[in-house]
């Protein structure tokens, strides 16, 4: 399958996507604009998906439409207030269920265009290294292990790069240029390696954001703790109303 | 050489980010930025405003990673994730804990 055909499923897509901001911004019910939020997220990880970036759009619909949506969710039920001010017009449910309709079939048409894709890869094999197959004659190698153990095969053109951020590139140094690694094989070695720093500093601003959380949970304002203290000095009798 | 690997690293950008996609990326943005300050009436808008800009950030890295060969794009995706995750657990722990009824008794009262 040509690009070109990808590309005008790509346009629709954005076309939704645009459709789908505008209704997550301006629609009066909070929930309708979570549901629209979560379909956006669908849609960016289908764009991805063709975009061949496999473990980007697993991620955005892990994070995002699993955790992120949830939070909004879970924030929409505990703030109780389900509609937003006036000035908005409303969105009905006919129009809803319209526009799923619509995205139903598009989302029909480009699955089937994508495993039209995934069958034929040699013509887009220009593009990216990732959508080379083990069908183009190179080998598929998922760990680092299988790259040392084809690395002691030609032990003579062994060169260890000093510093390792690309696997790709350093399966390349080893043995040739048929060589095909993982995405996931890729991303992980140059998190613990060359973004090793970078890695750490998101894995305390996670640990920050956890703490920071705890404690804002735990926090009462001082308005309301002198109010609960006052409610319950006049309980027990010490202070009058 | 050089000049040659250049001019096909462009040209595959230009290929990939076509007018469409520019112009949608920009309608996007706008869109998220009309959330953020304009339609400033409720706070949860606005937290969806922030993370549609995060998922635009997201959007203009992904054809990035499918024309470069290296993997900075997806490293960079990443952190993006990250962030927005620390964001709206902060913001959601600040929203479900602010006593709103002491807020709008005491603008009552100051009025």
């Amino acid at each position: 399958m040509a690009l070109d055909s990808i590309q005008w499923i790509i346009n629709i897509l954005l076309i939704y996507l645009i459709v789908l901001y505008t209704l997550s911004i301006v629609v009066v019910t909070r929930v309708y604009s979570v549901i629209t939020l979560i379909f956006s997220y669908i849609i960016v990880s289908v764009i991805a998906l063709l975009y061949h970036q496999t473990f980007i759009a697993v991620v955005l619909l892990m994070v995002y439409a699993g955790a992120i949506s949830i939070f909004f969710i879970f924030m929409v039920m505990l703030l109780n207030t389900q509609r937003r001010g006036t000035g908005y017009r409303k969105l009905t449910i006919g129009g809803f269920l319209l526009f799923f309709a619509i995205f139903t079939l598009v989302g029909g048409l480009v699955v089937d265009n994508f495993y039209n894709m995934l069958t034929i890869p040699s013509e887009s094999i220009e593009y990216g290294r990732y959508n080379m197959l083990s069908e183009e004659g190179g080998l598929y190698l998922h760990t680092i292990r299988d790259i040392y153990n084809v690395a002691l095969e030609n032990y003579e053109k062994v060169t260890v790069p000093k510093k390792f951020v690309d696997i790709q590139d350093a399966a390349n140094d080893f043995v040739g240029k048929d060589f095909v690694t993982s995405q996931l094989t890729r991303i992980g070695l140059a998190l613990y390696s060359a973004y090793i720093y970078a890695f750490i500093g998101a894995g305390l601003l996670l640990l920050v954001a956890i703490v920071g959380v705890t404690s804002l949970f735990n926090y009462t304002p001082r308005l309301q703790k002198s109010r609960e203290e006052d409610n319950i000095q006049i309980l027990r009798g010490l202070k009058k109303k | 050489m050089l000049f040659e690997q250049h001019y096909t690293f462009i040209e595959k950008i230009i290929n990939t980010y076509t007018l469409f996609f520019q112009l949608s990326l920009v309608a996007l943005v706008l869109i998220s930025l009309f959330g953020l300050l304009i339609v400033r009436r409720d706070l949860v808008t606005v937290l969806i405003a922030t993370e549609l800009m995060f998922l635009n950030s997201v959007l203009i890295l992904i054809p990035f990673c499918y024309i470069s060969s290296g993997i900075e794009a997806e490293i960079f995706i990443l952190f993006i994730l990250v962030v927005a995750a620390a964001e709206t657990a902060v913001t959601f722990a600040v929203l479900t804990n602010f006593d709103f009824s002491n807020f709008i008794q005491k603008n009552i009262k100051n009025n």
